[in-house]
């Protein structure tokens, strides 16, 4: 007679719970199923659907001012950001250089720049934004948020199937987040003249794959790239030179 | 001139100088036949032109008139209507000449010689004297009538060929006078020398406008007449016999007259993009709120819903005794211009017109914009951000291929931060930045990047741009001012 293992049917409920309320919070829209990568596939690994679905909200923490949080995340913007949909940067900063968006490879004929003066017009300008269908991208730099406040975004993310980005400084770490996913963004040494972060998982909603990552900014292409696990970056001709390099000097 | 001599002939035996203000003093602009004779020149100082009227001579000298000179253009173009669908008056602070598309009407009267001569008969039989050119585009037939025709000798410029117009002088591109000044400085005196200059220097050295004349005048970029022909109106307007200030009364009363307009733009399948609404006060001042959308719209529900975010943030000084209404911008329902609606359907370019008409309405026009390159090398000079609810968008990577993913900072500062620096070697790349108590350290640096503007561009600036990495890994971007030498953050990769 086979016994029956209490611990082994509790875990297993639970997983099935887990289940059931994370396919339920999914949203009603049938778009919020899709999973948009984010060009680099040690980014789409911190993150738990493996990408950025849509109807949900992500959270760049930067530790500093210069963390490229917010470089990364317009990248990874760009990305998941259907190509004919419009693009709404909330920029309460007032200080995102629309040349660099062109540079990154954004269309600029699809690209709304909304500079409120408070911090509750942004909050307004970004509900509004991720409630509508019409917006492939909802990217904000926000630096207080309530709880409620952030509900509200998460709510209609979801109810719109939107996907929003939320660029904050390293004090939000310690404010409640109902996003998907808050990556902690932390710049490290260039390598090749390219900028490297390194991107650790502060909270997720689910298990991701992985939980930290270190990411080249290709300085030519704005592209990203995995230093871990993605083939090496650098053009050929470059890499040969390189390899060139070490022969001679050896 | 020919209006004055025409309201008052007497005036042809006087000495007549029609005059123009300016910052440096006053200088003729026109002048008849005998002030001509006595040698008065056009542009010339007034006190100057005087001296040329002998002792009989009677010196008239008058103020010029711009808007009775147009009120009479739109009188001579609206008597010749006969002669184009498309009649209208060039857009100048002084205009002089009547802009009418011919295109297919040239065989109704035998040929564009024939054409010609008859519009030409038209103008003289009005006592006018007209110079009228027949050409592909606007800026050939502006060229060939100021610079080619004379007084009873129309000039047609057979299709397909400008050639004839590359000899002519500068002016006859419609320049505006400091671009004319500066190429004149240049040696530059006609089209042809224009022309043989490289675009993309032209256009970084002297502004966009030289290349738009000259893209005008050969027809790559287009360009369109206004209709000069009275537009029908769409205005409402109530007055009260007793002064309101209820923000619920105000909304009734804007309703009220906002479902009149609409009324006359349903059975014409309009809609607008603009409406004026003008408070007559109790205190007789004025208040007005407008409200411009994105897109053409006749949506009682929509545009009232915006109407209601203005009126929320309208603060009137006095109770409000009358309101007027207009639709200013008309066009047909569906006439969507932007840009940024293309490519989407019917129902998501909606969608969006109707959040950015909330955005702008709510937060302010000034708010919501598109960001817009301009191939100038200063990199706050670089964009030029339009409102999303403006009269034109237009959007280039002009400067696109020049740079690459990160040649330039994702955050730029408002303003240049003054820093302290400490430097290797004299003039030389930091090594150490100070800024407000703050140290930071640099590790390594980029080779420096010249940014500076040439002499005619206004103010003078020169610039070494270095992208620095500090200990931190973090990237700045900061530069030397090489006329004093000072150092400033401009910007990072945040």
């Amino acid at each position: 007679m086979e016994i029956l293992d209490y611990h082994d049917t509790r875990k297993q409920t639970i997983v099935e719970l887990q289940n059931q309320i994370w396919a339920r919070e999914q949203g009603a829209s049938p778009n919020a199923k899709t999973v948009y990568s984010t060009g680099c596939s040690d980014l789409d690994a911190l993150l738990p659907s493996g990408g950025v679905r849509r109807g949900s909200l992500i959270e760049w923490i930067g530790n500093s001012s210069a963390s490229r949080a917010g470089t990364l995340s317009l990248i990874a913007g760009k990305e998941v950001c259907p190509q004919e949909s419009p693009v709404v940067l909330i920029d309460m900063q007032h200080e995102l250089f629309p040349l660099s968006l062109s540079l990154l490879g954004f269309d600029l004929a699809r690209v709304i720049l909304i500079r409120p003066s408070s911090e509750k017009e942004a909050l307004w300008a970004c509900e509004e934004a991720l409630r509508s269908e019409s917006i492939g991208l909802v990217w904000a730099n926000i630096e207080r948020l309530s709880s409620t406040s952030f509900r509200r975004l998460q709510l209609a993310s979801e109810a719109a199937a939107g996907i929003g980005f939320l660029v904050r400084s390293a004090k939000a770490i310690q404010q409640p987040s109902w996003a998907e996913a808050r990556l902690l963004v932390r710049p490290s040494p260039s390598r090749q003249g390219s900028p490297c972060v390194q991107v650790e998982v502060a909270s997720s909603y689910r298990k991701p794959r992985r939980s930290q990552a270190d990411i080249m900014i290709n300085r030519q292409k704005g592209t990203l790239h995995g230093t871990t696990t993605s083939a090496n970056p650098l053009p050929v001709a470059t890499r040969l030179g390189i390899a060139a390099a070490y022969q001679h000097s050896a | 001139m020919q209006r004055r001599i025409n309201t008052q002939p007497d005036l042809q035996q006087c000495v007549l100088l029609l005059t123009e203000s300016r910052k440096q003093g006053d200088f003729v602009r026109y002048s008849n036949q005998l002030a001509r004779r006595r040698g008065v020149q056009i542009g010339m100082p007034i006190s100057e032109a005087q001296t040329f009227a002998q002792a009989r001579d009677r010196l008239v000298v008058e103020e010029i008139q711009p808007i009775e000179d147009r009120q009479a253009l739109v009188d001579i173009a609206l008597r010749c209507e006969r002669f184009s669908f498309r009649i209208g008056i060039e857009e100048s602070d002084i205009a002089e000449s009547i802009l009418m598309d011919v295109t297919g009407i040239a065989h109704f009267f035998s040929g564009e010689e024939a054409l010609a001569d008859q519009l030409n008969q038209a103008v003289t039989s009005r006592h006018y004297m007209g110079h009228v050119a027949i050409g592909d585009t606007i800026g050939a037939a502006w060229a060939a009538a100021h610079y080619l025709a004379e007084p009873n000798r129309p000039v047609v410029i057979p299709s397909g060929e400008v050639r004839p117009l590359h000899a002519l002088p500068l002016p006859a591109l419609r320049l505006s006078e400091p671009l004319l000044r500066k190429l004149l400085r240049l040696g530059i005196t006609t089209i042809r020398q224009v022309l043989t200059l490289d675009r993309a220097s032209l256009a970084r050295r002297l502004g966009h406008e030289i290349l738009t004349r000259l893209d005008q005048l050969t027809g790559q970029f287009p360009e369109t007449i206004t209709p000069c022909h009275p537009l029908p109106q769409y205005r409402a307007r109530k007055t009260l016999e007793e002064g309101i200030t209820h923000p619920d009364a105000i909304e009734q009363l804007v309703s009220l007259l906002l479902k009149r307009i609409l009324d006359m733009l349903a059975p014409k399948r309009l809609g607008t993009r603009y409406l004026a609404c003008r408070f007559a006060l109790e205190n007789r001042a004025t208040q007005t709120l407008d409200l411009r959308l994105c897109e053409t719209t006749s949506d009682p529900q929509h545009i009232r819903e915006l109407m209601r975010i203005h009126l929320e943030k309208l603060r009137l000084s006095s109770p409000a005794i009358g309101l007027e209404i207009e639709a200013l911008e008309v066009a047909p329902l569906g006439a969507s211009q932007e840009e940024f609606l293309e490519g989407m359907t019917r129902d998501r370019s909606r969608q969006l017109s109707i959040l950015l008409n909330r955005f702008s309405s709510r937060l302010g026009e000034q708010a919501v914009v598109a960001p817009s390159l301009f191939p100038d090398p200063i990199p706050e000079r670089s964009v030029e951000l339009v409102s999303v609810t403006g009269t034109s968008l237009s959007t280039s990577t002009l400067q696109g291929s020049r740079f690459h993913g990160l040649d330039r900072p994702t955050a730029l500062f408002l303003k240049p931060r003054p820093v302290e620096v400490i430097a290797s070697i004299p003039d030389g790349p930091p090594v150490v930045l100070f800024w407000k108590q703050r140290r930071i350290e640099i590790i390594d640096c980029s080779e420096p990047e010249r940014i500076e503007t040439g002499w005619w561009q206004g103010e003078y600036v020169c610039r070494d741009y270095y992208r620095v990495e500090t200990t931190d890994g973090e990237w700045l971007w900061v530069f030397r001012r090489l006329q004093d030498s000072r150092w400033f953050w401009h910007g990072e990769w945040f």
